[in-house]
């Protein structure tokens, strides 16, 4: 946490906090998918439960954003009432895990669309683990399984991954994230290009 | 080292914002001693607020901001203190806004925060806690949470933090500019007491001068450019500069503009002034002869089982300026709400243009109708000051020329690319105002639209007011400055305990009201409030010498 | 009885949930999560006051949730079915005797998940929750403090979107009628959200850093938490309350 400065740790809760709302209204959503369809009324929306992971790491680009963001947004979900309780703080410690295994892969210097989709996918493979064991998804056929994946992995690159960017990108662009690396990035750029605009 | 009373001291303080950006003020230079008390004056956006953050030694770190010079306190660069001795433990900042500086939720556990950070053992911290609500007479809140507190009492509940913290300088940032005559008067009335019992260096920034000039002995002006420009004694600054002043946008006491244009001798006390003979004075405005635009009837609103105003009833003429006053959280801002649509009334009737104003579609009604936020940040939509103006005039051909226009008229011109928060609270402000003015309008509802400002702003803030009032707009306008009431309304209504106490012209207000202007916690405009002197006086004095 | 739950030191209480979910996610019978559903139900309504009428409130989506399990560990679980354990077919499905066991099991399993964390969040502040785990847990100040900071920005949330709704309504944005309409509105306050949230973020660190916070372990704290040993109890209590209904639901299979 040295490394962190108080700024950036406030803005990370914050997001947080806005997305553990958001994320409950889909758990609602979720659930009553699920009471149709069964856990497979998650898959498609699953995703949307990794998007803060991504859009922190994007912005703030510190080892540890991805992680932590996603476990302070099941926190204050749990806090405000999700059915699994405290143990979402573990479903979330485990999603964080699978994006922050991306950025550790890629050193925490590369934040291109590739490796936020690739964080958003790591994101499905550890919570897909989780469940198989902790939500008793072992008990059911592989067959059925295998198509659970497949749509969490699609949801994961495409509700986070994508989308994170495409949020974070637009909230950059309002210069709310000057303080913020992204912001910084983004205002390097447009002076590199109206440098060359003026050359 | 030769001087060991010396608090603070700033060597040629350059900051900007962004680096290759005009600085926002270059080679400042000034000090405060111990204990000294001073008012820092300046036209609005010259950087005040952010010289009061770099001070604090929170800027530039948190905005990455270009700054060079030195700031050092007891003689001790900022940047030299250890993180266990940040400068921040020795300087209080209260903010200008007041939304802008809580982190916890309870004040209780808000005032325990900054002594936590200066390792304060549990049971001292208990008594301080106590001591410090006792002090500002915060004791029932001490279970509170913030955010549900008025505007007046999150600036009292800021100043609780600090003082708790004794630090060796506090700044003040506009701290009254929000709250009603009354209470603006008791805040610089408690300030003043406990500066002298306990000594700590005060730091003042202030466009309202009344309470203050009296009794702070220094003052320190920057111009627009953020040059610092006088530094002296404040009875001399404002006796003998006072055209300089002017000039610059900066107000002057009302006493002292008063005394200049009677020809009386130079004084900042009202006792003083009152005791030259009683001048002429004009009358107040009367209603224009013209048709009722917007009429209320009945009108009834609460908040869940509390009720915040009820059976209202009034009208708006076209063309007049209607004022509507009353003490903090007394409901003025939620009947501007209710009456641009923005919440349904519990009962009650308003008719616009004698239509029913739920018949209007939504477009209809916001090409009649402009409204002003209390809060400038709550009407922003667009991510340039510019945007802002033409949001919506897309279409419109002379929309650009128009928002120039206006953005020169009200000085912000210089930073029509900046996003609307990147302003100050005085520009943030005078944007709000300034998007209303691109419509033409049938009513213009607008929410304390002058505080915050310096003179200059100010009065051409009011003179569009005028402009827009001779084009046949009515307008309805919140204020907590009586001056501009008596000076400017044709209509005043006054708001106390959920009900209209008072409506008519303001000069029968201010000289024959006495009760309600003392209940609704308003004051007298300064030459209203002489004539009360002089008539007591002569009731008095026969009383005197009949013992 | 009353508030007994409330004092407990929240790190406790949380790491007791914590090692009954985790117990609980080995068990594929029915009877454990059903009877340790009824003693958490039975001991939290004496223990904490809590109103009936809010906890029924609360648990009618787990139940949606419950019975979406149940209904698909029955019908897609992985023993197949013979003629042996067959128990009824449901149009093209067949349940078997092992597989709704099972699904049974897994909805009891969520509302006893429901259950615990209920229990937790209705007796516990969250503040105290983020102290103690600096406390006890040595959780970094800095952080802890930055999430109780976003924290406050929770209530204002509901707030800040009614402000963004006036202001496009004012600034003659389009009325919002059609369920089209409310959705395209919906993306239209999202970044609005966001940015002012992250702007007031930095605001309110700002205000923490000029009250001299710096994230340092050096600080003294005016509330305390400390784990006592009724805390330890409490934990003990919950773990045999456990393993009772492990043993009764040995004695049902
Ligand atoms: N965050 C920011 N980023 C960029 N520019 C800013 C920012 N905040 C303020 N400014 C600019 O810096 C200048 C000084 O602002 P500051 O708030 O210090 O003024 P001020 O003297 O306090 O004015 P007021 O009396 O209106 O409060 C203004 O021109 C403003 O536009
Ligand atoms: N969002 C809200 N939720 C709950 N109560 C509120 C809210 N906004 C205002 N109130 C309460 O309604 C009352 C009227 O508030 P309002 O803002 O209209 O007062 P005001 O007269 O404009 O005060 P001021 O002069 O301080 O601006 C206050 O007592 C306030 O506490
Ligand atoms: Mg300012
Ligand atoms: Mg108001």
């Amino acid at each position: 946490m040295k490394s962190w400065k108080v700024r950036e740790i406030v803005v990370m809760s914050v997001i947080s906090v806005v997305f553990a709302v958001i994320y409950l209204l889909f758990t609602h959503f979720g659930n009553v998918l699920a009471g149709f369809f069964g856990p497979m009324g998650y898959e498609p929306i699953y995703g949307i439960w990794f998007i803060v992971s991504i859009i922190a790491a994007y912005i703030i680009r510190k080892p540890g954003a991805a992680l932590i963001s996603e476990t302070i947004a099941a926190f204050v979900e749990c806090l405000l009432g999700n059915p699994s309780g405290p143990m979402v703080i573990v479903v979330g410690l485990v999603q964080g895990l699978g994006a922050e295994a991306v950025f550790l892969a890629a050193r925490w210097r590369v934040y291109s669309l590739p490796i936020l989709l690739l964080a958003g996918m790591g994101s499905s493979v550890t919570s897909f683990i989780y469940d198989l064991f902790v939500a008793g998804y072992a008990a059911l056929s592989p067959g059925y399984l295998l198509l659970m994946l497949t749509i969490r992995l699609f949801s994961g690159a495409l509700l986070a991954g994508l989308l994170g960017k495409v949020i974070s990108d637009s909230l950059a662009y309002t210069g709310v994230l000057n303080g913020m690396a992204l912001g910084k990035e983004l205002k390097k750029k447009r002076k590199q290009v109206s440098q060359h605009a003026g050359f | 080292m030769q001087d060991s009373n010396e608090l603070l001291s700033i060597d040629r303080l350059t900051f900007s914002y962004e680096e290759d950006e005009k600085p926002i003020f270059k080679d400042l230079s000034f000090q405060i001693q111990k204990g000294e008390r001073a008012l820092l004056l300046g036209p609005s956006g010259c950087g005040k607020s952010s010289l009061a953050l770099c001070i604090n030694g929170l800027y530039p770190e948190a905005c990455d901001a270009a700054q060079t010079g030195r700031i050092s306190l007891f003689q001790k660069n900022i940047e030299d203190f250890q993180a266990a001795e940040k400068p921040s433990l020795h300087i209080g900042v209260v903010f200008q806004d007041p939304d802008q500086q809580f982190c916890m939720l309870t004040v209780e556990d808000e005032i325990a925060f900054g002594l936590e950070n200066l390792q304060m053992p549990k049971e001292e911290m208990k008594e301080r806690i106590d001591d410090v609500l006792v002090k500002l007479d915060l004791t029932g809140l001490k279970g509170q949470t913030i955010s549900a507190l008025s505007g007046g009492t999150k600036q009292k509940v800021a100043l609780a933090c600090i003082l708790a913290m004794e630090p060796d300088l506090i700044i003040l940032d506009e701290p009254t500019s929000l709250l009603d005559p009354h209470s603006a008067r008791s805040f610089v009335h408690m300030i003043k007491e406990l500066q002298e019992e306990k000594g700590f260096g005060l730091l003042v920034i202030e466009h309202q001068l009344d309470e203050w000039a009296p009794w702070v002995e220094r003052t320190i002006v920057l111009d627009a450019s953020g040059q610092k420009v006088m530094d002296g004694e404040t009875p001399d600054i404002f006796q003998f500069r006072s055209e300089e002043l002017k000039k610059i946008g900066v107000a002057i006491p009302h006493v002292a503009a008063m005394q200049e244009n009677l020809n009386v001798p130079f004084t900042l006390s009202k006792e003083m002034l009152f005791t030259q003979p009683f001048p002429a004075f004009e009358e107040g405005k009367n209603l224009p002869l013209t048709e009722d635009v917007l009429e209320v009837n009945g009108l009834s609103f609460s908040r869940g089982q509390r009720a915040i105003f009820s059976d209202i009833s009034f009208s708006l003429r076209a063309g007049s300026l209607t004022a509507v006053v009353g003490p903090n959280g007394t409901g003025k801002s939620t009947l501007l709400s209710v009456l641009a649509r923005l919440y349904k009334p519990k009962s009650g009737e308003i008719r616009l243009f004698g239509k029913p104003l739920h018949s209007f579609s939504e477009n209809e009604l916001r090409r009649q109708m402009g409204f002003v936020f209390q809060n400038p940040e709550h009407q922003f939509v667009a991510d340039t000051v510019f945007g802002e103006l033409v949001f919506g005039h897309k279409h419109q051909k002379d929309a650009a020329e128009k928002a120039h226009d206006l953005l020169r008229r009200f000085g912000l011109d210089h930073v029509l690319t900046h996003h609307p928060f990147a302003l100050s609270q005085g520009q943030k402000r005078r944007l709000s105002v300034a998007t209303m003015m691109m419509h033409d309008l049938k009513i213009l509802l607008l929410d304390e639209p002058t505080f915050g400002q310096d003179a200059k702003t100010a009065a051409e803030c009011m003179e569009l007011i005028e402009s827009i009032q001779a084009a046949g707009t009515a307008v309805l306008m919140i204020t907590h400055d009586m001056e501009l009431v008596s000076a400017f309304a044709d209509n005043v209504l006054v708001l106390h305990d959920t009900k209209l106490v008072y409506q008519g012209a303001p000069a029968p207000l201010f000289s024959e009201q006495n009760e309600i202007v003392q209940q609704a916690k308003l004051a007298w405009p300064l030459q209203y409030e002489w004539l009360h002197h002089k008539q007591q006086e002569e009731h008095h004095e026969p009383a005197i010498t009949n013992h | 009885m009353n508030q007994q739950l409330q004092t407990i030191n929240p790190t406790i209480k949380a790491a007791a949930v914590f090692c009954c979910v985790v117990m609980l996610s080995f068990i594929y019978n029915p009877y454990t999560p059903a009877c340790f559903y009824v003693i958490i139900v039975v001991g939290v309504l004496s223990a904490a006051r809590i109103s009936l009428k809010k906890w029924l409130l609360f648990t009618i989506p787990f139940l949606i949730l419950a019975a979406g399990c149940m209904w698909t560990a029955a019908v897609f679980g992985k023993v197949p079915t013979t003629a042996d354990n067959l128990l009824f077919e449901a149009g093209p499905f067949e349940i078997n005797r092992e597989n709704a066991l099972v699904g049974i099991s897994l909805g009891f399993r969520i509302l006893c998940f429901s259950a615990l964390s209920m229990m937790f969040i209705f007796t516990t502040d969250p503040i105290l929750f983020m102290l103690s785990l600096v406390q006890q847990c040595r959780l970094s100040p800095k952080l802890a403090y930055g999430i109780i900071a976003g924290f406050r920005f929770l209530p204002l949330l509901k707030d800040e979107v009614q402000i963004i709704q006036q202001a496009h309504k004012i600034r003659g944005g389009a009325s919002e009628n059609g369920l089209k309409e409310k959705l395209a509105s919906m993306k239209r306050y999202t970044i609005p959200l966001l940015a002012s949230a992250i702007r007031k973020a930095e605001r309110t660190a700002i205000a923490m850093e000029s009250k001299g916070f710096t994230g340092s372990r050096n600080r003294t704290y005016y509330r305390t938490l400390t784990v006592a040993p009724r805390d330890w109890l409490f934990f003990l209590l919950v773990l045999l309350l456990f393993s009772v209904s492990f043993f009764i639901s040995l004695c049902f299979s």
